[in-house]
């Protein structure tokens, strides 16, 4: 059996599954102590459902806890960012269109030295080891806690990022530097900024696992500890020491998957109504459909892909305000929704109020809400579903109905069908999905490089870089038998010579658990 | 006198020239966001002026106009080996050197990368940029651009890579007039030089005086893109994009889900994705940039019309590296802008010059 924990912006939900089914489930509410809000749940996952230490298999956590310190630009290590790029790339220094509050809150400073490669893996420049640990020495005066390392074109080769680290682990041994290589894909700025967020968490990401790791063992469990990625899939513990950023926005790709699970539906659209706001997505195969393009994280463009969701302020917290013109969100009551709410004795009108007045949802004291006039419960109603169809309305691509699969813990407001969409689908288990998301993942293995095919046949190359993703979803945990390619896309790069492909190819497996966690190899 | 609506380029209208420059860019023309950086690294307060071509004929405008752009591999190279932001500068001071007097900037292309290049190199060099582009759309070759079809002279023509080497492509005694034997020529340079200058190198075109520019340029591109960018911000759905779409003399073509994509390779040039809708399929052919759509087998819209095909859900252009199974799209078509020589711009840029087999369609 597998655990999934999903701590969220309100709540920390946990799951305890066996397979694919949900043998016990439990919803708290966050404290600020993450060691806390962790521990509770799974004390009460044991109490609901007994369980000994021998049958739990994996602790999958997904949190948004390193997300949340990047957008509050706190307790972030002073980084110090190194570009092996001379000549090449001066226009645009490290830090290029960083926001100034998170600059000042790394303490950043950046620096071009010369290195770095051209596409068909020539050196730019050798690398100065002499300046570069003369910089080293210097940053160590000046404090640096964390080094992000960028080279050119070090996806093609990195010996060069390498080479840089050995030379920085000796004048500064016990500062980590960050190998952008490691971290990102094809795009030099995009993959140097999210190797330099990387950075600036790994103070906070080695304390954060040693707290889980630690709270996981008072509890008796001696499984390994596992934190989702943000493409849904699942990293050991101690790669996310390495690879912080790798895990940091896993939410909503957690709760589709999950709904896919619970469901059994492949392709339908997924609205995740939490506290505060509602997640609209789609699912197609099962996986979340993802952005076309790349996404910017706290106002910085990185090269991840995250599942392409719309978000729409209104939650089962969301305050309805009746004086003036009728208001429903954006602001909540969050987690205090227990106290404040009419129906749990409190004095403010939520949307759960009104979803119990209107009976679509069976909660706390119906008597609270029965003088609630019917027009106003009406037009209430009729705020919800109608900006819930419009966001549906913005993701499909057909004209025909498809299913709703409804979760979170606001998916009570919703009704049974929306008009001009299609029904409504509430799985069991609904309210904890994005812990069933994180504990039904797998894990994977990418590879987006260019490839020279030249003499080789085209057919050889894709194969080979289908071998690699796979190769590198073995290395991070995945049963071999139970890895297949999900993506796969080779896209001629116009104007070189002989035929240069880029190749992206994408491996996902089940996970092979052992007692003690495979290191994890990730790698753009 | 033309009006001029739009007399100057500012910091603030860098993001939507770049939403702009990917309608232009067709799917390709080389990655816009690049070419946004570089605007936004050296706009800084200032403003670059925006030169009308017919004007500065009728007001006898004095000195010279250059070209500027990127060329080769600008998608993939570019975006890890990085100008080093001397290029162009460099490009403008070897034209000074060789006896010209460099006044106003020209874009290759203004839609894809190249738009928003030479918006950076006029704030660099402090220079206007002119309201027009060698090829209204984006395209794949030197030998396309206006110029080498209005008897005019591409060389010498000044290369310069992000290392700072230069060349300078002159021209023999025995191809001085054929103008399109010296563009085939430079076009073979460029992608030799290339090879082994990192993937691109910065191109510099001389146009001669700006007075005559007129008859070698296709004019109004460049506000043209920037009206465009502001359009598409700020339609919220497929109808108010059809109105102004319809008004300007374009098509909705359709809109629907990407099912199949075969993209292009070395030995089957013409890629194509196809786009299922409740009513029809729609096939969009493709090499560097989108080249044609046929709706249910029948072409509906070739280049050199502006082809775009925009995210369902945001109304963005789509680059075609972004162009994935399952993303919902709409796509659009916009006549082109055309330049003196309407007949030889269609020959040049049309689907015959792509090795397609059927006629322009530019409705």
């Amino acid at each position: 059996m597998r655990i999934g924990i999903d701590v969220g912006g309100t709540h920390t939900d946990a799951v305890l599954m066996d397979g694919e089914t949900v043998a016990a489930a439990t919803k708290g509410h966050n404290t600020d102590n993450l060691a806390d809000g962790t521990r509770a749940a799974l004390n009460s996952l044991r109490q609901d459902h007994p369980f000994s230490s021998a049958e739990i298999d994996g602790v999958m956590i997904g949190t948004t806890h390193l997300l949340n310190a990047l957008v509050e630009a706190h307790r972030l290590a002073h980084t110090a960012a190194i570009r092996l790029c001379l000549p090449a790339t001066a226009a645009f220094p490290p830090f290029t269109e960083w926001p100034q509050r998170l600059k000042t809150a790394l303490g950043a400073t950046g620096h071009m030295v010369p290195g770095g490669h051209e596409y068909t893996g020539r050196r730019i420049a050798s690398l100065d080891e002499r300046g570069l640990r003369r910089l080293g020495e210097r940053l160590g005066e000046e404090g640096v806690e964390s080094i992000a390392v960028s080279s050119v074109f070090s996806p093609v080769n990195a010996e060069l990022e390498e080479q840089a680290a050995a030379v920085l682990a000796e004048v500064l041994p016990g500062v980590p530097v960050s190998l952008s290589h490691r971290i990102g894909r094809i795009g030099l700025l995009e993959r140097e900024n999210a190797t330099i967020i990387n950075a600036s968490l790994r103070l906070l990401a080695g304390s954060m696992t040693n707290v889980l790791s630690q709270v996981i063992l008072e509890c008796g469990i001696t499984a390994p500890l596992f934190l989702s990625q943000n493409d849904g899939t699942v990293m050991d513990v101690n790669a996310v020491q390495e690879y912080p950023v790798l895990t940091f926005a896993s939410g909503p790709a957690n709760s589709m998957r999950g709904a896919a699970v619970l469901s059994g539906l492949q392709d339908c659209a997924v609205v995740d109504c939490g506290g505060t706001t509602s997640d609209v997505g789609m699912l197609r195969g099962g996986f979340p459909r993802e952005t076309p393009s790349f996404v910017d994280v706290a106002g910085l463009p990185t090269n991840f892909r995250m599942p392409d969701v719309v978000s729409i302020g209104l939650g089962g917290g969301s305050r309805v305000n009746t004086g003036g013109d009728l208001r429903v969100g954006p602001d909540s009551v969050g987690h205090r929704l227990g106290q404040e709410a009419l129906i749990f004795g409190g004095k403010t009108l939520t949307t759960t109020d009104i979803a119990v007045a209107a009976g679509r949802a069976q909660l706390g004291d119906h008597s609270c809400v029965t003088s609630l006039e019917q027009s106003l419960v009406q037009a209430v109603l009729n705020e919800i579903d109608q900006r819930h169809i419009a966001a549906l309305e913005s993701m499909r691509s057909g004209l025909g109905e498809m299913p709703v699969v409804c979760v979170g813990g606001g998916a009570v407001l919703l009704p049974d069908y929306l008009k001009g969409i299609g029904p409504v689908i509430r799985p069991e288990h609904y309210a904890v999905a994005n812990a069933v998301g994180a504990a039904v993942a797998q894990v994977s293995g990418e590879v987006d490089r260019i490839f020279i095919i030249g003499s080789s046949a085209r057919q050889e190359v894709l194969q080979q870089a289908r071998q690699e993703a796979t190769d590198r979803a073995v290395a991070s945990g995945a049963a071999p038998a139970s890895v297949r390619i999900v993506d796969e896309d080779a896209i001629p790069v116009p104007y070189l010579p002989s035929e240069a492909v880029r190749i992206k190819v994408k491996a996902v497996g089940d996970l092979r658990i052992g007692r003690s966690a495979p290191r994890t190899e990730v790698r753009g | 006198m033309t009006p001029v609506e739009h007399s100057q380029f500012k910091l603030d209208d860098v993001d939507t020239f770049t939403v702009g420059a990917r309608l232009f860019g067709c799917g390709g023309g080389g990655d816009a966001g690049i070419g946004r950086r570089l605007a936004r690294q050296y706009f800084t307060d200032q403003a670059v002026d925006v030169l009308d071509p017919h004007l500065a004929a009728q007001q006898g405008a004095t000195g010279d106009a250059v070209a500027l752009g990127i060329a080769g591999a600008a998608a993939g190279p570019l975006s890890e080996q990085l100008p080093s932001g001397t290029e162009f500068p460099a490009v403008v001071n070897r034209f000074t050197s060789m006896g010209l007097d460099p006044q106003a900037i020209v874009a290759l292309e203004a839609g894809g990368l190249n738009g928003l290049a030479a918006l950076a190199a006029a704030a660099q060099v402090n220079l206007p940029v002119v309201d027009a582009d060698l090829s209204g759309r984006a395209i794949p070759s030197l030998d396309q651009l206006s110029p080498a079809y209005s008897g005019a002279s591409l060389l010498p023509a000044v290369l310069v890579d992000s290392y700072g080497r230069t060349l300078v492509v002159e021209a023999g005694t025995g191809t001085a007039g054929e103008t399109h034997g010296q563009a085939s020529y430079l076009e073979d340079v460029v992608r030799a030089t290339v090879q082994v200058a990192g993937g691109w190198v910065a191109v510099g075109i001389p146009l001669g005086s700006i007075n005559c520019l007129i008859d070698l340029v296709v004019p109004k591109v460049m506000l043209r893109v920037l009206q465009w960018g502001r359009i598409l911000e700020n339609v919220h759905s497929v109808a108010q994009l059809q109105h102004h779409v319809e008004s300007r003399g374009g098509t909705i073509i359709g809109q629907g889900s990407i099912n199949r994509i075969q993209r292009p390779s070395s030995s089957v040039p013409t890629g194509w994705f196809t786009v299922v809708s409740e009513t029809s399929l729609m096939r969009v052919d493709m090499q560097n940039e989108f080249l044609a759509v046929a709706v249910d087998g029948l072409i509906v819209s070739t280049t050199p019309a502006v082809i775009g095909v925009l995210d369902a859900r945001t109304l963005l252009p789509l680059e075609a590296d972004q162009i994935r199974t399952a993303t919902d799209v709409v796509i659009m078509t916009l006549p082109p802008s055309v330049p003196q020589r309407r007949t030889e711009y269609l020959e040049r840029t049309g689907p015959r010059s792509f090795g397609l087999k059927f006629e322009v369609e530019l409705s």
